[in-house]
């Protein structure tokens, strides 16, 4: 071993003496030079200097091009400025060098977070493959099963990330969202009630809560929660719409009113309280007012296919059957059906 | 004080102006003769009228207008007023009036809470009406009430209905014809084809066939009246005979197709004549048959769009109670046989208005019973597996606490006509047309943040951990090596060794034109370098180097000594025993480099000297170093190197090379020098 290490080292040695500017080389110090720059990049990154620990990691990988974790966290550094490709890039060389359920799962997310819902999925199911115990991992998953409606599959997900990770208050959140899409109320509460008890200010939690009750015709109960919501988060424009709705829907007129003049207050573009408080101020007879909202409303999105709809109705109330007929074909257009009826029935004479 | 008189007397005063008094018409309250007589006698002349019933009311209340203008606070008057307003159009103003009186004398009138609950419930005002009905009852001795409470109950009832119904509002247009059909007159009983293109109606105007007047109520006599449609208006004509008479000719029907028309004649009670256009020319009315016509009073007739189902109006005995809803069936002989009595749609009280929907199922009615809010309140009714549906009623605006009849239905369904008399009249009653809002839901706008990390992402990609980096228990040491004289780069061999094995463990050459070296000792070892160059004295250096040593870096440039007289250098890898002067094993290497020095320079003669730190007694320090010299001559001698050449000295700490006051310089002066004394 000895003999080894001394012809290794006359070897390297002679190998230097070549050089006839530096005869002699130790070349085991690159190794620990591209170590510290790693160690210097992950320093940086951690504080949030992603460029500059990109420079490291490329320095360090330029001194050590097996050093694995320079490659993933470089990718890790660039997904952050939303190189995806770069840092997908990264993360194959890591996985090169290194099989690693966590390589594949970073870059998994990152392929998420690119649109390439297909690719990120494939990482994942790798990751979870490779080590089960990733509660991220099956988040993730998760997410991506919900988006593309498969609840149950969701369902299993979450519930494995939840069993890796108790109070994983976002796996509880989801879990609640997938039970409400599937319209299993009474799991929907438990859930959402599950994520606020593991984070109490998880406000979306109370708002979607809110729209469990609401969905069950539970008003005031909705009322409540949405209240929470906007106690923890006074700009939180989603829940106070909300809570207008709730209380549309309940027959407050008055309240939504104010809910959703609230909402446009904290977000002038926020078209949907414009559309909804249109609605209270025709169901008020404020026929003229509730034109007006609804005129905002479009004005902020064109296409908004339901508040053209809401401005028929309207228009047709203050007798202006040419603009109510001009709007239910544009709503038409934009696909809601009912709108066609009413145009062939009402207009065309 | 006088500023606090000042202000009640203004209190005072400010009531008084406010307050206002019941002021009779006498010359102590109006002054004015002219106006005085003129006041009195519009009061006369209006009571004249008053008292003949609520069908001279309206032309009371011309001349009660007249007095009011003179005096506008007599509560008698007011009273009479509200009363009268109360059978136009301006049931408002009735209510006003009403008020007024009250105010201005609340014992105006025994009937002034019955009255005040008439103007509210006729406004729609149904708490407030429940009030007076109910104060006006507390009053009612037990043998009117006997006779009054019943119709005071109904009243009640209908204000009970018109709280519920006023909470779920039709959504409805509801438009006056125009005066194209519409006149300040009695305009009523529309009936209309299914294609909404003819239009038949009853009017009391004074173009009425004879244009006389019925001496019952002074109006025109009823005339039957065509429009048909023009583009968005309606071109008005007048039949003549034999659709009009003298005397009261009232349309009560009319055939889906447009071409049988119901008319209403007073003979024989009341009874229900079928015309039939032929062309262009209507036949002679003909009464129908006595299944359908009898002594009893017959009104407003709607036939079936099969033609062989005519449901009408008959207050003959054997029904429910008052006026009924009747059907008759024709034959296959085309006679009217069947005639039954519609029973779940009759009520104790009166139905009117018959209008079966082309659809031939769903059967519109006028009822005072069921669930109306006042008066005669539009219903339908849907017949379905052999029964009609419970009466619905079609619910304000539609529908008021006032009589509400004559309703037809266009086929489309979209739209329908009524007589009211209603705010929104020309004068008295006017066809109204009714334009149905289909209820279209309006839809809010709602989003959620169903997904948590959507909403507020989590970095939740790890980023790899620092390395533990191990730091290679290394010591570089590097460095030039030059001529000492001429300070010349030298091309020299830097022998490595460990000096505990004995072992050369490995020999490097500094760079010719620099004098560069370097030389790695990973830690954990003794060792000893030695620079050579032939023509030089070698050049002696030790490191011990222990196994946790941090990485470090030693510069050390090395000059070496041409071999001549007067060179020394020190034998940094020769140990001896403490405090003795045993040679240790790890000195062999240096010794035999010494050794081979010798023998490579046979020509030249040393002294090997002994040095210490000034530890310790000088007797005893030149003793130890003498000793330690001597030990190296002898370690020569033994190995070959004539004694002639050697001597040695012990020289104690008399000539240190580092101060004694530090470790470090203590052991550099620990030492054995060689010196080279002669060279031939």
């Amino acid at each position: 071993m000895k003999r080894i290490f001394v012809l290794s080292l006359i070897l390297a040695l002679m190998m230097g003496a070549l050089n006839a500017q530096d005869t002699i080389k130790i070349r085991t110090g690159d190794s620990q030079i591209a170590e510290q720059r790693y160690n210097e990049g992950v320093k940086l990154l951690q504080g949030g200097d992603v460029q500059n620990a990109i420079s490291k990691f490329t320095d360090a990988i330029q001194l050590k091009p097996d050093l694995a974790k320079a490659y993933y966290n470089r990718g890790v550094a660039k997904s952050q400025l939303g190189l995806y490709d770069e840092a997908i890039a990264d993360l194959d060389q890591a996985l090169k060098i290194e099989l690693n359920a966590l390589y594949y799962y970073t870059r998994g997310k990152i392929k998420h977070e690119k649109g390439d819902l297909d690719g990120a999925l494939q990482d994942y199911n790798v990751a979870i493959n490779m080590n089960k115990e990733l509660p991220e991992a099956y988040y993730y998953r998760a997410s991506l099963y919900f988006d593309k409606g498969e609840y149950t599959n969701a369902i299993d997900d979450l519930k494995q990330a939840i069993s890796k990770k108790s109070n994983y208050a976002y796996a509880y959140n989801d879990l609640g969202s997938c039970y409400l899409m599937l319209e299993d109320y009474d799991n929907a509460i438990y859930y959402y009630k599950q994520a606020i008890s593991a984070d109490p200010k998880l406000t979306l939690a109370y708002n979607n809560l809110g729209t469990t009750y609401r969905r069950m015709k539970k008003y005031d109960e909705a009322i409540i929660e949405y209240s929470k919501a906007i106690d923890f988060d006074p700009n939180y424009v989603i829940a106070i719409n909300n809570r207008g709705v709730a209380k549309l829907e309940k027959g407050d007129l008055d309240g939504a009113v104010k809910d959703f003049s609230e909402a446009i207050r904290k977000d002038a573009n926020y078209q949907y309280s414009y559309n909804n408080r249109g609605i209270a101020k025709y169901r008020l007879e404020d026929y003229q007012s509730a034109l007006e909202d609804f005129n905002k409303a479009i004005e902020l999105d064109n296409n908004y296919a339901i508040a053209y709809m809401n401005r028929a109705n309207t228009k047709e109330m203050l007798r202006d059957m040419s603009g109510a007929c001009e709007d239910w074909k544009k709503a038409a257009d934009l696909g809601i059906s009912s709108a066609e009826m009413y145009y062939k029935q009402l207009c065309n004479k | 004080m006088k500023k606090t008189i000042f202000l009640i007397i203004i209190l005072l005063v400010t009531t008084m102006v406010y307050s206002q008094v019941d002021t009779p018409f006498d010359k102590n309250h109006i002054t004015d003769k002219k106006q005085l007589s003129e006041a009195n006698k519009n009061i006369k002349a209006g009571d004249k009228l008053f008292a003949m019933g609520k069908g001279r009311y309206i032309d009371a209340l011309t001349f009660y207008l007249e007095a009011n203008k003179i005096n506008p606070n007599n509560a008698d008057l007011n009273y009479k007023i509200g009363i009268c307003y109360l059978f136009t159009t301006d049931k408002q103003l009735g209510l006003e009036h009403l008020e007024k009186a009250k105010q201005l004398n609340p014992q105006v009138n025994y009937e002034l809470s019955y009255y005040l609950g008439r103007a509210y419930h006729l406004n729609h005002q149904f708490d407030k009406a429940i009030e007076y009905y109910n104060e006006f009852k507390r009053r009612l001795s037990p043998k009117e009430f006997a006779v009054r409470g019943k119709e005071l109950d109904k009243y009640i009832e209908e204000c009970e209905n018109g709280k519920e119904l006023l909470t779920k509002k039709t959504k409805v247009f509801i438009d006056n014809l125009g005066s194209s059909i519409n006149t300040i007159y009695p305009d009523y009983t529309p009936v209309i084809s299914a294609d909404e293109e003819i239009l038949f109606f009853t009017s009391r105007r004074p173009s009425t066939t004879g244009g006389k007047r019925d001496p019952i109520d002074n109006k025109y006599y009823e005339d039957i009246f065509m429009a048909t449609k023009s583009g968005s208006d309606w071109k008005l004509s007048q039949p003549e005979k034999p659709l009009n008479s003298k005397f009261h000719d009232a349309s009560i029907g009319l055939s889906p197709d447009g071409q049988t028309l119901y008319i209403y004649k007073g003979d024989n009670g009341g009874d229900i004549y079928e015309c039939v256009l032929k062309g262009d020319k209507w036949v002679k009315p003909t009464p129908l048959p006595k299944e359908i016509n009898t002594r009893y009073h017959e009104s407003s007739a709607s036939l079936g769009p099969d033609g062989r189902t005519l449901y009408f109006i008959s207050d003959r005995t054997d029904g429910v109670g008052g006026r009924d809803i009747w059907v008759a069936y024709k034959n296959s002989k085309g006679k009217w046989s069947e005639v039954k009595n519609i029973r779940e749609l009759n009520t104790p009280y009166d139905e009117e208005a018959v209008f079966i929907h082309p659809d031939g199922r769903t059967l519109y009615f006028s009822s005072q019973g069921h669930n109306s809010m006042g008066g005669y309140d539009i219903f339908k009714s849907t017949y379905k597996d052999g029964y009609w549906s419970k009466p619905e009623n079609l619910g304000v605006p539609i529908n008021t606490a006032d009589d509400d009849l004559y309703f037809v239905l266009a086929s489309s369904g979209q739209r329908a006509y009524f007589s009211s008399s209603r705010k929104g009249t020309i004068g008295d009653q006017d066809i109204f047309m009714i334009t149905f809002i289909i209820d279209k839901p309006m839809n809010p706008s709602t989003e959620d943040n169903l997904i948590a990390y959507k909403t507020k992402p989590v970095q939740e990609i790890k980023i790899e951990s620092a390395i533990a980096i191990e730091t290679p228990s290394l010591t570089l040491l590097k460095g030039f090596i030059y001529d000492e004289d001429t300070k010349k780069p030298l091309e020299a061999q830097i022998v490595l060794t460990d000096n505990e094995k004995n072992e050369e463990l490995a020999v490097f050459t500094s760079n010719a034109q620099t004098g560069r070296y370097l030389v790695s000792l990973p830690s954990g070892k003794n060792y000893g370098i030695a620079v050579k160059k032939d023509g030089y004295l070698f050049h002696s250096e030790n490191f011990v180097i222990p196994e946790n040593a941090q990485y470090q870096e030693i510069q050390k440039d090395i000059y070496l000594k041409p071999i001549k007289v007067g060179q020394s250098i020190v034998l940094r890898n020769i140990f001896f025993d403490f405090d003795k002067a045993t040679l240790r094993p790890e000195s062999k290497t240096e010794l035999e480099n010494l050794i081979k020095l010798m023998n490579d320079n046979p020509n030249i003669k040393i002294e090997i000297s002994g040095h210490t730190d000034n530890i310790g007694s000088a007797a005893y320090n030149q003793k130890l170093s003498e000793s330690r010299a001597k030990a190296v001559v002898d370690y020569l001698i033994e190995h070959g190197i004539d004694k002639s050449r050697l001597s040695y000295m012990g020289y104690g700490f008399d000539k240190p090379i580092a101060p004694n006051d530090t470790e470090e310089g203590r052991q550099l002066n620990r030492r054995v020098e060689f010196k080279i004394v002669e060279a031939k």
